[in-house]
């Protein structure tokens, strides 16, 4: 055995590429991406409590220094490479569930179908709000408005795309939850079964948790209230302009499309 | 069983379904054959081929060529006699006509599908071969010298060894796993129990990094897809999952440590 051979590798070996790339690929989807979907989640939910609070977080974050920077080197290069070799283990896979319909071969199997959905989620979202901020045609005071009229747009009395948001945001929001389990078996972290059904347990109540917590603000610019909006009542007294303002300011009905004044 | 069955004659009949296919480059040849055969007390799917080679014609009246098998030992614990059966990978010979088909149900019986086909029922299982030979299952003992007892082993140890060591190869393990197939060099859920069997021997440890190295190339343990397939369906119900956590966990510690303590 070239024992000697073997046993000295270095960090970069070559023979260990495949599995520097998987793993990378697992790390990039717990952060940044991850964390950066939960941290935008949250930001995004600001806009329940109106333009302003929402217009002050988009400033906030506009200003941020070196956002360029931060916007590619941390989110959309790492988002890219996660998303692009996502789509080769994806293809990779050949699956099985009709045949052994176990828990966890579900969940196999769904990560990779919520990777694909995310994915194209994401591109869609992207271009309909970062591209044209990107490119001039909407200004980041415009995003609220623009999200009012977009999501609350029916086609045959469904909110299409605030339908849309709602399961885009169920299939990240899966994939990341599973992600997270995934991340700590194959990294080591849950080597007996029964930390594994535990964590399965944790990040299934963080997943759906964070699924609320986006599902609201979509359920909110498509209907004009929250989920809490529609249990407890509305709650009256703030100042600032709400979706239900823009909607009825537009005097023609909500179309299609980010509306740009 | 009631009596009647278990005499000959009494008509009751097996129903099989049979995958076949003449040879590896006649793919044209592939199809479905319909055998009923006469039952006897006991059968397993093994006996039931037999009866279909003692007479080999179909349902439709049709001579055949007798489908052919492989199998060794009938009584699971060679692997030899492995394939698919009601969509389910398993031994043929553990698998009992009166649990599967009590109510002369039809039984599908097909190849198993991640290996190079040979003939109908028997496939070309040389890739575990190579697995385990990429992952240096063995220990170094070349034999030249007297080496002197190797160290001792707890009872405790021995205890956590033994049912990693249960493996036969069989293959319904990577039959069963969606990331081994063609599209990937992935060793497979067996091979990378081997490695933490061969890694936990007192002996074996020697070269524990050599062995872990080979699962941190390609193909190696982060090819793990976590569908759990393998433990589902593995007839020596070995802790597959444990061992690929535990190789998991070495390599990590490898790949972060690893070039840091040299």
């Amino acid at each position: 055995m070239s024992e000697a051979a073997l046993a000295d590798q270095s960090l970069f070996a070559q023979n260990r590429r495949a599995f520097l790339l998987r793993k990378l690929h697992s790390l990039t989807g717990v952060a940044p991406v991850g964390a950066f979907m939960v941290f935008h989640l949250w930001t995004n939910a600001k806009a329940l409590q109106g333009q302003e609070p929402f217009d002050k977080a988009v400033a906030e974050i506009t200003h941020t220094p070196y956002l360029a920077i931060a916007e590619w080197g941390l989110i959309l290069l790492p988002l890219l490479f996660h998303a692009g070799y996502g789509v080769k283990l994806a293809l990779d896979a050949k699956y099985n569930v009709s045949k052994y319909k176990t828990t966890r071969n579900w969940a196999f199997t769904l990560q990779r179908v919520t990777g694909l959905l995310a994915f194209a989620f994401i591109a869609f979202h992207l271009y309909e709000y970062w591209g044209k901020k990107l490119t001039g045609k909407l200004a980041p005071e415009q995003f609220y408005p623009a999200l009012c009229q977009n999501m609350s747009a029916t086609v045959k009395g469904i909110p299409v795309v605030g339908l849309l948001y709602v399961l885009g945001i169920a299939a990240s929001v899966f994939h990341f939850a599973n992600g997270l389990w995934g991340f700590c078996f194959s990294w080591g972290v849950t080597v007996s079964r029964r930390s594994q059904q535990m964590a399965a347990a944790v990040f299934g109540v963080l997943g759906v948790a964070i699924f609320l917590l986006g599902a609201n603000t979509a359920i909110y610019f498509a209907t004009g209230s929250s989920v809490q909006d529609m249990i407890f009542g509305k709650k009256g007294g703030s100042d600032a302009r709400t979706c239900v303002d823009i909607l009825q300011q537009t005097q023609k009905p909500a179309s299609v499309g980010p509306v740009i004044d | 069983m009631a009596n009647s069955d278990t005499t000959k004659g009494t008509g009751r009949l097996v129903h099989l379904r049979v995958k076949r296919q003449d040879s590896p480059d006649l793919p044209e040849t592939r199809r479905w054959e319909e055998f009923k055969v006469p039952y006897l007390p006991q059968m397993n799917i093994i006996s039931a081929l037999q009866q279909v080679q003692k007479e080999p014609r179909t349902v439709d009246g049709k001579d055949v060529a007798p489908v052919v098998w492989e199998s060794s030992c009938l009584e699971e614990v060679c692997g030899a006699c492995t394939m698919v059966i009601n969509g389910r990978v398993r031994q043929a010979c553990s698998a009992l006509v009166d649990q599967i088909a009590p109510n002369g149900e039809v039984i599908q019986v097909e190849p198993m599908t991640k290996f190079p086909l040979v003939r109908d029922l028997i496939v070309d299982r040389e890739r575990m071969f190579q697995d385990m030979k990429k992952v240096k299952a063995w220990i170094d003992i070349d034999g030249t010298h007297e080496l002197g007892p190797g160290p001792r082993e707890s009872p405790e140890a021995q205890q956590e060894r033994y049912p990693l060591s249960r493996c036969m190869t069989c293959g319904c393990c990577v039959e069963a796993c969606p990331q081994y197939n063609d599209s990937t060099q992935f060793v497979g859920p067996f091979a990378l129990n081997l490695v933490r069997l061969f890694n936990m021997h007192p002996s074996g440890a020697l070269h524990k990094n050599a062995r872990l190295e080979t699962v941190m190339g390609e193909g190696g343990v982060q090819d793990c897809g976590k569908s759990q397939n393998c433990v589902e369906v593995c007839p020596k119900e070995i802790p597959l999952v444990d061992s690929i956590a535990q190789v998991s966990r070495d390599a990590t510690k490898r790949l972060l440590f690893g070039w840091l303590l040299k």
